[in-house]
C-alpha cells in the first residue's frame, strides 16, 4: 500500500473543496459565538447549530462594508467561500456578507412593496403637495417617549415657536406598530393641522420595518394634509419616505424643512420697517424744503418791507417840499417888507404914542370902553405909550 | 389696521405681503404727502402685527386621542 504524505492528503482535500461550486458561493445560517476582533482588524468567530460548528473569518476590508458585525448568541445568515487550510488541518468560511436572520427576506419584501406602490403611481413627484410656508398648527406622529420627539420639539421651539403642536402618539416598531401608525395618521388628519411630521429615530431594517408597511404608505397617501417623513438616519430609505410629500433625512431635519425661521423673518420685517421710516423721512424733508422756499418768497412780499420803502419815499418828499418852501419864502419876504410898514402904522402902539391910553379894570383886566364898565372906586390899570399907571375912579359923568 | 384683535387668526403670510406692498407704494413716489402719511401708518401697524405674530410663545404640545389600539406602556420607541 502506498501512503500519501499529510501534505499530499491535505492538498487533495483542499482541491476538492476549491472545485466545488456550492462551496465557492454559499449562504449559511447559524448562531455566532466566540466572536473576536483581532488587532489586525480581522474578525474570527464560529457559526454553529445543534449539530455542527463552522470556523469563520471575515477580513478587515469586508468587515468595513457590513451593516452588521458578528455578535455572540445572535442568529445570522452569512455568505462566503469555504476553503481548507492544510497547515492547520481545518476548513473555514471566509465571510463577505452578514445579515441578521430574516434580513434577506425583509429586503425582498421591501423591493416587492416598493415595486407595487411605484406601479400604482404613489411615488409620482407630481402627486407631492406643497408645504404651507407658515404652518399655524403642526401635527406630530411618533412615539411620545422617544428621543426623536424631543429633538423635533427643540428644533420647532427654536425656529417656529408660534405654531400649535399636536401629538398623535403611536408605537414606532414591532408588529402592532403599523396599524397604530395608520390610526394616528387618520386622527391627526382630522385634527385640522396644516402639516404632519411622521418621525422615528434611527434603527435597523427590522426596527424601521413598520414604515415599510403597505398600510402605513396608503395612510400617508390618504392623509388630507401634507406629510413630511423623517425616519431613521440619512442612509435609511423607507417606503414611507417614497410616498411622503417630502422626505427628510432625520427627524430634526423634518422639523427644519416644515418650518420657516422666525428669526430670519423678524430681520426681514425690521428691514421693511426701516425702509418705511426712511421713505417717510425723505418725504417730510422734501416737504420741509418746499415750505422754506415758499416762506422766502412770502417774506419778499411782506408789508414791513413796503413800509420802510414808504418811509424812505416820504422822507424824500419832505426834503423836496422844504426846498420848495424855502424858495417860495425868499420870494415872499421882499413883498412882506412893504406890508409890515402898513401893519405897523395900524398897531395899538402907534395910537398910544399919539396920547391915547388903554384903560382896564383891575379886577378882571376887562377893557373899559364905557362909563358903564366901571363902578364907584373901581381899581383901574391905565396903559400909556411907555408904561402903566394904577388908578381909582373918583366919579363919572356921561357925555355922549 | 391698528385695531386687529390679538386673537385673530395667525395670517402672517397675508400681513407680510401687505407690508411689502405698503413699502413698494411709498417707494414708487406717486403718493402725495397725505397719502404717504396714511400708507406709512398702515405699514407701521402691519410691521408691528408681523413682529407680534412672530413672538415666541411657550411651547405646548396637545396630545390628541387616537382611535384604535392604545400604546402599550413602556413601549420601546426608538
Amino acid at each position: 500500500m502506498s501512503a500519501l504524505t499529510v501534505t499530499q492528503l491535505s492538498a487533495h482535500i483542499k482541491g476538492l473543496l476549491d472545485q466545488d461550486a456550492l462551496l465557492r458561493d454559499v449562504w449559511v445560517e447559524g448562531e455566532a459565538s466566540n466572536c473576536k476582533e483581532a488587532v489586525s482588524g480581522h474578525w474570527y468567530f464560529t457559526l454553529k447549530d445543534p449539530g455542527a460548528s463552522l470556523s469563520c473569518v471575515m477580513w478587515k476590508g469586508q468587515a468595513a462594508l457590513q451593516s452588521h458585525l458578528p455578535e455572540d448568541g445572535r442568529a445570522f445568515q452569512m455568505h462566503g467561500v469555504v476553503s481548507a487550510y492544510p497547515a492547520q488541518g481545518k476548513y473555514q468560511l471566509m465571510v463577505d456578507q452578514i445579515e441578521p436572520l430574516g434580513q434577506g427576506d425583509l429586503h425582498r419584501e421591501f423591493e416587492r412593496i416598493k415595486a407595487k406602490l411605484d406601479a400604482e403611481g404613489l411615488f409620482d413627484p407630481a402627486r407631492k403637495r406643497r408645504l404651507p410656508p407658515y404652518p399655524r398648527r403642526i401635527g406630530l406622529v411618533t412615539s411620545p417617549g422617544a428621543a426623536a420627539l424631543q429633538d423635533v420639539l427643540k428644533v420647532l421651539g427654536r425656529r417656529w415657536p408660534v405654531a400649535e403642536l399636536f401629538l398623535a402618539p403611536t408605537l414606532v416598531q414591532g408588529d402592532a406598530a403599523p396599524l397604530q401608525i395608520v390610526a394616528a395618521l387618520q386622527a391627526i388628519g382630522r385634527a385640522g393641522v396644516d402639516v404632519v411630521l411622521l418621525i422615528r429615530g434611527g434603527g435597523s431594517l427590522e426596527d424601521l420595518w413598520a414604515f415599510n408597511d403597505e398600510r402605513v404608505a396608503r395612510a400617508i397617501v390618504d392623509c388630507p394634509v401634507p406629510v413630511v417623513s423623517g425616519v431613521g438616519h440619512e442612509i435609511d430609505f423607507s417606503i414611507a419616505d417614497f410616498v411622503a410629500d417630502l422626505r427628510a433625512p432625520t427627524p430634526s431635519a423634518a422639523a427644519e424643512l416644515a418650518t420657516p425661521d422666525a428669526w430670519e423673518l423678524r430681520q426681514r420685517v425690521d428691514g421693511l420697517r426701516a425702509l418705511l421710516d426712511r421713505q417717510l423721512g425723505d418725504r417730510l424733508s422734501l416737504a420741509a424744503d418746499g415750505l422754506d422756499a415758499l416762506r422766502h418768497r412770502l417774506d419778499r412780499c411782506a408789508p414791513e418791507r413796503g413800509l420802510a420803502e414808504r418811509r424812505r419815499g416820504l422822507a424824500e418828499l419832505g426834503a423836496r417840499l422844504e426846498r420848495a418852501v424855502q424858495g417860495d419864502l425868499r420870494l415872499r419876504r421882499s413883498g412882506a417888507a412893504g406890508l409890515a410898514q402898513r401893519l405897523a402904522s395900524l398897531s395899538p402902539q402907534a395910537v398910544l404914542t399919539r396920547g391915547y391910553a388903554h384903560v382896564q379894570r383891575l379886577r378882571d383886566g376887562r377893557t373899559v370902553a364905557s362909563t358903564k364898565d366901571v363902578g364907584a372906586a373901581e381899581g383901574l390899570t391905565i396903559t400909556v405909550a411907555d408904561g402903566r399907571i394904577a388908578a381909582v375912579t373918583t366919579g363919572q359923568a356921561r357925555l355922549f | 389696521m391698528s385695531d386687529i384683535p390679538a386673537d385673530a387668526p395667525l395670517d402672517f403670510e397675508a400681513a407680510y405681503a401687505t407690508l411689502e406692498e405698503s413699502v413698494r407704494r411709498l417707494e414708487s413716489g406717486t403718493l402725495n404727502l397725505d397719502e404717504a402719511m396714511t400708507e406709512y401708518e398702515r405699514g407701521v401697524a402691519l410691521s408691528s402685527r408681523c413682529s407680534q405674530l412672530l413672538e415666541a410663545a411657550e411651547q405646548r404640545v396637545s396630545q390628541i386621542v387616537v382611535g384604535g389600539p392604545q400604546p402599550i406602556p413602556g413601549d420601546p420607541g426608538e
